[in-house]
């Protein structure tokens, strides 16, 4: 048995077919598209590359006659070498060490014949978005190579502390220049906008000893600063006992010049005395003395009459 | 005989649209062709070339396909249908990677090497012929830059390799360039200038015509003079990477340990050595400032003594008589102390007052 359908359905589901087909054409292919405002309307004609243009909505021939992409030309991207960020949290990320292909990728020999571990960004941004478009097959992963055969090249041209240290900045300089300069030949439509240096480390074999060069330049600081706690301690100290030891001269001389002093003037006094009436002022001057020798020593009284020594008294003071 | 009509209509229709879409191709901006008639090329469609490799392919073809039409840039293009046949390849710049391998250099040292190169197809008719596919394109490369890349890398010194030019960042800091020195000279000097130890590193010079850029260059144009022949042209080849393996690198790390603990044993050395310098200056200046305190004091005290002894004999001199008598009378009473004995007669002196009678004089 023959099932018919009714002609007015089967009219319905064609007509729905042509709609929905009709609807995709129109939105994938067809006749209108935007260009979003990071991006370049790059338009092809029969495959030919015939206008770009800025952003907003454009119309266009339906393909097959003329197809359109959409790169994103002002927009600065980066890749990243040595490391790689998770997400778009930058704290989050793998590196060189904690992770063997991030080890491989950016750990290098320098030019003194070291080994030292780069993490490194490259930003760009699309300068020519035909050539990006049409030149170069899969262009980031040509980038990425350029960017780690140049970073390489001149790592290994430079000794391992002006890496660490110092010459970072041309480092980065250089790099930017092998690499916009490699990009230029391979005509990949970027500029180069910057290259930096995120994390220079030696590697983890080594780094004990980097570090301890470090604690040995505290350590040579910390002997230096105690041999001056010492000149700080010694030198004033010292001084002080100068200032000592010459103010009790001062005060010496002082009293040896007024003692000096005083008695020549007690003696002028006493000899003026004296020359005026030298008899008298003699005679009281020896009494004056005998009364004070005699008054303090054992005095033994002999009679010159007698004629001789005849008493002794040798036992001597008062005991 | 309606339904018939509608048929011859269609059949139309579909005759028409095969003759159309036969007689025209799109080759886009990525994108190079060729196009056979029974199997011999008529026509190339290829895409911006340099003069060099347009000469090139002029040369070649002329030779190899005279008459054949030579023309420039995407585009609608227009065929003979059913006749001709177009083969369409890429024209964009192509990738090449080769898996990293243990290269030998010339001072029989190993090192890993993972290069790249980038290519495109120049000739399309020549690539089509000799080699079909990239994939089979690639393998050919492969043999290519794989030996003239090891014959060069096992030409060179594994320095060299590493480093490019003789300008290296941080010249007179960290770096000085000596002047034909063997490689084995690479481990320096330490400096100490203004607190900083350095090391004197004595970077081997690069020759002329040696380092890792020459060294590619040579590669590049070795490998492209190659390839020609498949109709390829390499646009360069690079290394990527150049390690050491990991065994080698366990020597690497001694070595910069070795050079890393001689600069911390510097630092500490000359730390002690300024600490004792400042130890001495200062014990020194110590001893000097006593000593000159010393030598004021005795100067201060003999001045004083001088000047002392100045006044005395001015005022003695004066009384010469008076000072030698006054004075033994004074030494008499400072010689005569308490514990002292005296014996003395009633002859004279103050004693003769004992036994004198009254108005007795002597």
């Amino acid at each position: 048995m023959r099932v018919v359908y009714p002609k007015r359905r089967l009219r319905s589901v064609r007509t729905l077919l042509i709609a929905v087909a009709a609807v995709l054409w129109f939105f994938l292919g067809g006749p209108f598209f935007i260009v979003g405002p990071e991006e370049e309307g790059v338009v092809l004609t029969f495959g030919r590359h015939t206008a770009s243009v800025g952003p907003g909505l454009h119309l266009k021939f339906p393909w097959p006659i003329q197809r359109v992409y959409t790169p994103a030309v002002n927009v600065v991207q980066r890749i990243e070498i040595g490391f790689r960020t998770l997400g778009s949290d930058p704290n989050q990320f793998i590196g060189f060490e904690n992770n063997q292909d991030m080890l491989d990728e950016g750990q290098m020999l320098t030019g003194d014949e070291n080994i030292i571990n780069v993490a490194v960004i490259v930003q760009y941004r699309i300068s020519d978005s035909a050539a990006w478009l049409f030149n170069v097959r899969d262009p980031e992963g040509t980038l990425r190579d350029i960017a780690e055969a140049s970073i390489r090249q001149v790592i290994g041209d430079n000794a391992i502390d002006a890496v660490l240290t110092t010459g970072k900045l041309e480092i980065q300089n250089r790099i930017v220049e092998q690499v916009q300069s490699m990009c230029s030949e391979y005509g990949l439509g970027i500029d180069i906008i910057a290259v930096q240096l995120m994390d220079v480390q030696p590697p983890a074999q080594v780094s004990a000893s980097f570090k301890d060069v470090a604690t040995a330049r505290e350590d040579m600081q910390a002997y230096i600063n105690e041999a001056e706690a010492y000149r700080n301690e010694q030198m004033p100290a010292a001084i002080a006992d100068s200032v000592v030891i010459v103010n009790q001269a001062l005060s010496y001389a002082a009293t040896r010049v007024n003692a000096a002093h005083g008695e020549a003037d007690a003696f002028t006094a006493v000899a003026l005395e004296y020359s005026r009436n030298p008899r008298v002022t003699a005679a009281r001057l020896h009494l004056e003395a005998l009364q004070t020798v005699l008054s303090q020593a054992h005095v033994t009284v002999v009679d010159g009459s007698a004629g001789a020594l005849t008493h002794y008294n040798l036992s001597g003071g008062p005991q | 005989m309606k339904h018939v009509g509608r048929l011859v209509v269609i059949s139309l229709a579909v005759v028409a649209f095969l003759v159309l879409t036969g007689s025209l191709f799109v080759v886009s901006e990525t994108e190079q062709a060729v196009v056979l008639q029974f199997g011999r090329p008529v026509r190339v469609v290829l895409g911006d070339r340099t003069e060099e490799q347009e000469a090139l392919i002029d040369a070649w073809m002329a030779e190899h396909a005279p008459g054949i039409t030579i023309s420039h840039g995407a585009g609608l293009y227009f065929k003979i249908p059913f006749l001709q046949q177009v083969s369409i390849f890429d024209d964009r710049m192509l990738e090449y990677d080769d898996e990293p391998a243990d290269v030998v250099t010339m001072d029989k040292k190993h090192l890993q090497v993972d290069c790249y190169a980038r290519w495109r197809i120049i000739n399309p008719l020549l690539f089509m012929t000799s080699v079909q596919t990239v994939g089979a394109a690639r393998s050919r490369i492969d043999d290519i830059v794989y030996s003239v890349l090891r014959q060069e890398l096992g030409r060179s010194n594994l320095i060299h390799i590493v480093r490019s030019t003789n300008n290296p960042v941080g010249l007179g800091q960290f770096v000085r360039l000596v002047n034909n020195v063997t490689y084995t000279d690479t481990l320096g000097d330490l400096v100490m200038d203004q607190g900083e130890v350095s090391e004197v590193v004595s970077l081997v010079r690069v020759p002329e015509g040696q380092g890792r850029q020459a060294l590619l260059d040579r590669v590049t144009v070795n490998s492209r003079s190659l390839s020609l022949a498949y109709g390829i042209w390499i646009v360069d080849v690079r290394i990527k990477r150049a390690d050491l393996p990991s065994e080698n690198q366990a020597a690497v790390f001694a070595r910069m340990q070795a050079e890393r603990s001689r600069t911390s044993t510097r630092y500490r050395a000359e730390g002690q050595r300024i600490a004792a310098t400042i130890r001495a200056e200062t014990d020194l200046a110590v001893q000097t400032i006593r000593a000159e305190a010393n030598r004021s004091m005795y100067e201060i005290r003999g001045s004083a003594d001088s000047t002392a002894a100045a006044i005395y004999s001015q005022a003695y001199g004066s009384y010469p008589d008076f000072y030698s008598f006054s004075r033994s009378l004074s030494t008499l009473s400072s010689v005569m102390g308490s514990d002292d004995q005296i014996v003395v007669s009633t002859d004279g002196g103050i004693f003769h007052y004992l036994t004198a009678s009254p108005g007795e004089s002597r």
